[in-house]
């Protein structure tokens, strides 16, 4: 039986598996993979120490300072279910093991949102990307768009312009959501061009992408786009799909928790951008992580 | 000492990819021989993965004609018969 298994891999389950073995808690950190979110971004410079690092790199730094560490660590496995038998045991089941603990730590972060329309996940990775850092260079002389027209989208399109020959960004509402200094940049280049005011109804194409259609709202006047490559920046949603039945949500599905990272179930903690806490950035959910352990350290001294 | 078998691999990554670098750091650290290509630099063997995989992401790897989408760490292992 361990005293703490944490759930993801993200900076909120390191920085939680850090405090919790340096507080000498039986602890087993169980992720899918490494980084969370923060392994897509191309360029990470609001994280104190690195003036400019790569997503990847950090991840890197990350999880050669976990492994350090004494704890146990169960990669590349994905947490199927979660069953509380009482206030001081969990069992969690996962792959085709089940593994017991007192408390745990839900770090499971947030995923891409998908693209809600017919082709929207047939063609998902066959031309439709959540990821410009990862598959960018694959869209060379080729026409893409963009889908969200938010910081994402803008960031997405400013690597696309890199290799491809044309690039569309697709914004719903009537104006780009982005920063104005980003949009400024994304307005001078040529290749780019900016719809507004349309929404993508459709994804067409054989074995792979060649087009998608759009509605400008108005019945019948759907038009067809070709384009060869659709990458998504429609915002993300939190990770917790697994937990609902356990643990109160908010609207937004994201675990409710209090001052001291505890959710409505007494035993179950829960730190970073899964959670309702107000901004969803890497050092706060590090710190969240660190903050989720030494709770879970006070909680288990009083079960004792 | 028993004999090990050679395999024949080929990883298809971009640089900038976050799993790309995590999969060739992990074979790396195996000692494992293989030939990273980089398909946002080399066109010609983007459409070889594209054509082999059936699909447009990164990272491919290619083990003796076995091809895996992602870095698959349990299906590469199993390929690789690399014990933890």
């Amino acid at each position: 039986m361990y005293d703490l298994i944490i759930i993801g891999g993200g900076p909120a389950s390191v920085s939680a598996g850090i405090y919790a073995a340096r507080k000498k808690i039986k602890t087993l950190l169980i992720t899918k993979n490494w980084g969370g979110q923060m392994s897509y971004a191309p360029l990470i410079e609001n994280y104190p120490g690195f003036i400019s690092v790569t997503g990847a790199d950090l991840v890197n730094k990350f999880t050669e300072h976990l492994k350090k560490n004494e704890l146990d660590i169960k990669d590349s496995l994905n947490v199927e279910d979660i069953k509380k038998i009482s206030d001081s045991e969990i069992e969690i089941k996962a792959g085709d093991q089940t593994y017991q603990t007192k408390t745990c730590i839900i770090t499971t972060g947030r995923i891409a949102r998908k693209l809600n329309v017919p082709g929207g996940k047939e063609f998902l990775g066959k031309g439709i990307s959540h990821c410009a850092t990862c598959d960018a260079p694959l869209f060379q002389d080729k026409t893409v768009a963009v889908v969200g027209g938010a910081n994402a989208g803008l960031g997405t399109a400013l690597e696309l312009v890199e290799y491809a020959s044309k690039v569309y960004i697709l914004e719903t509402t009537s104006k780009l959501q982005a920063d104005e200094l980003l949009q400024e940049k994304i307005k001078k280049i040529n290749k780019v061009e900016i719809m507004t005011s349309v929404k993508i109804v459709e994804v067409k194409g054989d074995k792979f992408v060649s087009g998608l259609v759009y509605s400008n709202g108005t019945e019948g006047q759907n038009k067809e786009l070709p384009v060869q490559g659709i990458f998504l920046a429609i915002g993300s949603v939190a990770n917790s799909s697994f937990i609902k039945d356990m643990v109160e949500l908010n609207e937004q599905r994201e675990i409710k928790v209090d001052s001291k990272n505890q959710t409505s179930q007494p035993n179950i903690f829960a730190a970073g951008d899964v959670t309702d806490i107000s901004h969803k950035q890497i050092i706060i959910a590090a710190g969240e992580g660190a903050k989720a352990a030494l709770n879970v350290y006070d909680y288990l001294k009083k079960l004792k | 000492m028993t004999e090990e078998k050679k395999h024949n691999i080929k990883v298809y990554g971009t640089k900038t990819c976050p799993y790309c670098v995590t999969l060739k750091t992990y074979l790396d650290e195996k000692n494992i021989e293989h030939e990273y290509i980089d398909v946002g630099e080399n066109q010609e063997a983007g459409k070889e993965m594209v054509e082999k995989s059936g699909q447009m992401g990164v990272p491919v790897v290619d083990i003796d004609g076995e091809i895996i989408i992602g870095f698959d760490k349990s299906k590469i292992d199993e390929l690789l018969e690399i014990k933890e």
